[in-house]
């Protein structure tokens, strides 16, 4: 009986390569089992891009988490405006000082405050987005490449309509219709984001549903569902962590950009998209104002899409790996 | 009656050059002032540069971003519509390019005042002899061709969007463009014959002079002068009987009796102007026509424009529907530019408007002492500083702005003040707060900001303040023209912009269309459904007012009633900042266009 992949254990000699002969006199060679995870997790550690990018995502979310505690210390509320020590009679943002750290936006509020309350959007729109996406990309891909004919013909035509559609045009127009809030725009993310994950499921799914433990699982009279979800599942688990965390970063952008285009979350909510918007009308005499959220946004994607590559390295050590 | 859309516009437009605009500022005369001629409006700056003796010809080179929206003088209502016209449709009356004279109504196609008799119900005037429309061969604008004209205004296929400014005014225009709406719009024979077969007593050619169009009104009124100079009231050469009014066939087969002609007109991208053969200086006195070609680019963006004017760009003489961005516009006074003219727009822009008939909070907003208080909780300082800073746009306390007959420029009702807005809204019963919906663009800059600076300024009341975001396109459309939108309460507070449609004794082009509660939306702009017994009948005398010093008492007894019924929370009669290049003299800035008058400048290269 051949293993399956979930099945398949790595052996490797701790203190001497594989193979080779322990020198004379060395005590017993000890042999430790390690797992996939396990050995991705090794890779990973070993990857420096990787962890500093995981360092900052770690960062970013202590600066969410404790946004409430950043306005506690400057004393600047998140919605508080100062409009009087922070704006101009002409209504101009002041710049960075000792009382505003990274200057004010143009209603007077502390740029620093916000940015780390931006945060918080940023992170929830990339995490519970993503998890939409991935949740209904991976149960439709699931279903089409396991289920064939019917089924996929007709999953596979809405995953092309889907991925053929003018994505942010066709979500300002649909968070337009609506309200623009914060969970019209992660479901409306979330609707148009799946059909790339279930596409990457699908095709895993019709590799795996031909292989032999699939056919015992079938023999032994599993039902379909058990199959999708028990068998085949956790066996896909690993390329679908690596596109989520790839995910994270471009649903982040997205959520920017709807905000930047007025059409994300709402005002006064502290927003990197909204702020960068707010910005264009008086960058030239409020660099800050462009700057700081900017440098968040670009920091925050960039981190997760090194920590995505090296997790895509780390889990298929195959594929060529690209920081270093 | 205008709705204000520029400002906000160019709030959402605006990018910034002040630091060049720093270092470019050259030759040029200017002067500042902190009253204008009305003696009333706040941080005006003109940059006429005047210096030199007038020199003809050159080509003029206007950068916008945008078109004009119809050929059709009868049709066309924007600022940047007339500001066409100025160049190739003569009105009866307009304004002429003279500096603190810029609003005051004088004659152009007439060759004086209206006579008026009957009463004060009619209205001759004569067209002056020579003024000759550009037709082969060239033919006498005459008062038939004036006729025409205000026919075409309740045309079918596009109406004047100021008809309720004299339709009811004029005797049997209304039951005439009652008919006429049931003509097919795509039609022109159909209409042509309509216009043919129908006439009606409230304007005619006096039988006595073919040069000498009569008009009867419905009762005698002080400001139907103001009236006359409209655009709409231009004559029409019978050419255009032949196409759809407001059409891109007529747009391509324009007739002129202005100083230019329509050389060339691609939709959305250029227009150009040449000399008109058939126009004689002498029968204008309005318009100097120094320059032989005028090109205007409809394809720029505001940063574009304003940088090349600023860096004197040869080909970049003067704005056309652009205008200075706000945040630039500090480094330039700062500086001193010479070219830069800060000019006020005579308009309440933006105002903040109430629901008066919303049923949320148990009606609260129907109740005058919660309105009140509100009025007292707003800071109009912190809104001004949201609309640039009090040098472009200063604070408006009333109605009417400066400069609009029945005016107070020291009129306040209502001074920021939170303990007594927190006493009036307890003593209204609302001690433990409420909760109101705002509706606002969140894609207009101004109206977000504002949204949010309302939002920290009524929480200080306990007043929660919701935002209603709506998409621009559905901002009017959808929402503040529908008033069933406002009477279940889909939104209690908002933000509106009004310009008048003329100037000086203008009031009757502000109450009646905002403040009068026996016509709604969408026929009215009265967004917030108020209506008030005791002012309708003010506005029905000041309407009747024989005299323009009559009518300014009630108007402004109008204004005090509409201000002490909170009907809205006026912030600001905003300043419109305008630049051209040092080559560009003589350029006056004309509060009806917007924009400098291209009529009168002069190119010193």
């Amino acid at each position: 009986m051949s293993l399956s992949p979930g099945d398949i254990v790595a052996i490797e000699k701790v203190g001497v390569s594989a193979g080779v002969p322990p020198p004379e006199g060395a005590a017993a060679t000890v042999i430790e089992g390690r797992s996939p995870w396990r050995l991705a997790y090794e890779r990973l550690r070993r990857d420096r891009a990787s962890m500093i990018s995981l360092g900052v995502i770690v960062l970013i979310i202590l600066v969410a988490i404790f946004a409430p505690v950043v306005a506690a210390i400057t004393g600047h509320g998140v919605y508080e405006q100062f409009r009087t020590t922070g704006l101009s009679p002409d209504g101009l943002p002041v710049s960075p000082s000792s009382h505003f750290l990274l200057g004010t936006d143009d209603q007077g509020r502390d740029i620093l405050v916000r940015v780390a309350y931006g945060a918080r959007i940023s992170l929830i729109v990339g995490v519970v987005a993503t998890l939409l996406e991935v949740v209904i990309g991976t149960v439709l891909g699931l279903a089409a490449g396991y289920f064939g004919k019917v089924v996929d013909t007709v999953i596979a035509r809405v995953i092309d309509i889907v991925l053929s559609i003018p994505f942010l045009l066709f979500a300002i127009s649909l968070v337009s219709i609506s309200h623009p809030s914060l969970t019209i725009v992660i479901v409306v993310i979330g609707i148009f984001g799946w059909a790339a994950v279930a596409r990457v499921v699908r095709g895993q799914v019709l590799s795996l549903r031909e292989k032999e433990y699939i056919e015992a699982a079938r023999a032994l009279g599993a039902g379909p569902w058990r199959i999708m979800f028990i068998d085949i599942l956790p066996n896909i688990v690993a390329p679908i962590i690596v596109y989520a965390s790839l995910l994270i970063p471009v649903t982040i952008v997205i959520e920017a950009s709807l905000s930047y285009l007025g059409v994300g979350v709402p005002p006064p909510t502290a927003d990197w998209g909204t702020m960068i918007s707010g910005a264009q009308q008086v960058y030239q005499q409020a660099w800050w104002y462009l700057l700081f959220p900017s440098a968040a946004l670009l920091i925050t994607t960039v981190a997760f899409n090194i920590f995505g590559d090296g997790l895509r390295d780390a889990l298929d050590p195959r594929a060529e790996q690209i920081y270093k | 009656m205008r709705r204000s859309k520029q400002r906000m516009m160019f709030i959402v437009a605006a990018t910034c050059l002040g630091m060049l605009a720093a270092a470019c500022g050259n030759g040029g005369s200017s002067s500042t002032s902190t009253t204008a001629a009305s003696g009333a409006i706040a941080n005006q700056r003109y940059a006429a540069n005047d210096s030199g003796t007038p020199v003809t010809g050159g080509t003029l080179t206007m950068l916008g971003t945008g078109d004009v929206d119809y050929m059709d003088p009868n049709v066309s209502y924007y600022a940047i519509g007339y500001l066409g016209l100025r160049l190739w449709s003569r009105s009866l009356y307009t304004y002429p390019a003279v500096q603190g004279q810029t609003t005051n109504e004088v004659p152009d196609l007439a060759t004086a005042n209206p006579t008026i008799t009957n009463g004060g119900k009619t209205y001759s005037v004569t067209i002056r002899q020579g003024a000759m429309w550009n037709t082969t061969p060239n033919r006498q604008v005459t008062a038939a061709d004036a006729v025409l004209g205000l026919k075409r205004t309740c045309n079918p296929a596009q109406p004047f969007g100021g008809q309720p400014d004299f339709s009811t005014l004029i005797v049997g225009y209304a039951d005439f463009c009652s008919g006429f709406a049931k003509v097919s719009a795509t039609d022109a024979s159909a209409m042509k014959a309509y216009i043919d077969a129908n006439n009606f007593s409230g304007v005619s050619v006096d039988p006595s002079n073919p040069q000498t169009v009569v008009y009867n009104l419905t009762q005698p009124v002080s400001y139907f002068t103001n009236i006359l100079g409209l655009h709409a009231f231009d004559p029409a050469p019978v050419e255009y009987l032949n196409y759809v009014p407001a059409g891109n066939d007529l747009a391509q087969h324009t007739i002129s009796d202005g100083p230019y002609e329509v050389q060339s007109y691609n939709p959305a991208n250029s227009l150009d102007f040449v000399r008109n053969p058939a126009w004689k200086a002498s029968t204008d006195p309005i318009r100097k026509a120094y320059v032989d070609h005028i090109h205007v680019n409809e394809t720029g963006t505001q940063a574009s424009i304003q940088q090349q004017i600023l860096t004197n760009t040869p080909q970049a003489d003067m704005e056309w529907d652009s205008f200075v961005p706000t945040n630039d516009i500090p480094g330039l006074l700062a500086s001193n530019d010479p070219r830069l003219s800060l000019e006020t727009e005579y308009s309440t822009n933006p105002y903040v408007l109430f629901n008066t008939q919303s049923p949320n909070n148990s009606g609260a907003l129907g109740k005058l002492q919660v309105r009140q208080a509100i009025e007292y909780a707003l800071n109009r300082t912190n809104l001004i500083q949201d609309a640039g800073g009090p040098k472009v746009s200063p604070p408006l306390t009333q109605v009417l702005p400066p400069g609009i007959t029945g005016s107070a420029p020291s009129y306040n009702t209502y001074s920021y003040d939170t303990t007594k807005a927190k006493q009036m809204l307890s003593a209204a019963g609302y001690s433990g707060g409420l909760t109101l919906k705002f509706l606002y663009r969140p894609a207009n800059q101004m109206s977000s900001k504002m949204f949010q600076t309302i939002q920290a300024d009524l929480g200080k009341l306990n007043i929660t303040v919701t935002g209603v975001p709506v998409p621009n396109a559905d901002f009017y459309t959808k929402y503040l023209e529908v008033p069933s939108t406002a009477k279940t309460g889909v939104w209690d507070l908002s933000l509106a912009g009004w310009s008048p449609d003329w100037y000086g004794n203008a009031a009757a082009s502000f109450f009646p269309p905002l403040f009068d509660g026996r016509v709604l939306p969408p026929t009215s702009s009265n967004f917030g459904l108020f209506n008030d017994s005791t002012l309708n009948p003010i506005i029905d005398a000041a309407l009747k007012a024989p005299t323009e010093a009559a009518a300014g008492a009630l108007w402004h007894q109008a204004d005090v009633e509409t201000m002490k019924q909170a009907a809205i929370f006026p912030i600001t009669d905003p300043n419109q900042a305008v630049i051209h290049g040092s080559q560009v003299h003589h350029a006056i800035y004309m509060a009806p266009y917007e924009q400098i008058d291209p009529t009168n400048v002069w190119l010193s290269n």
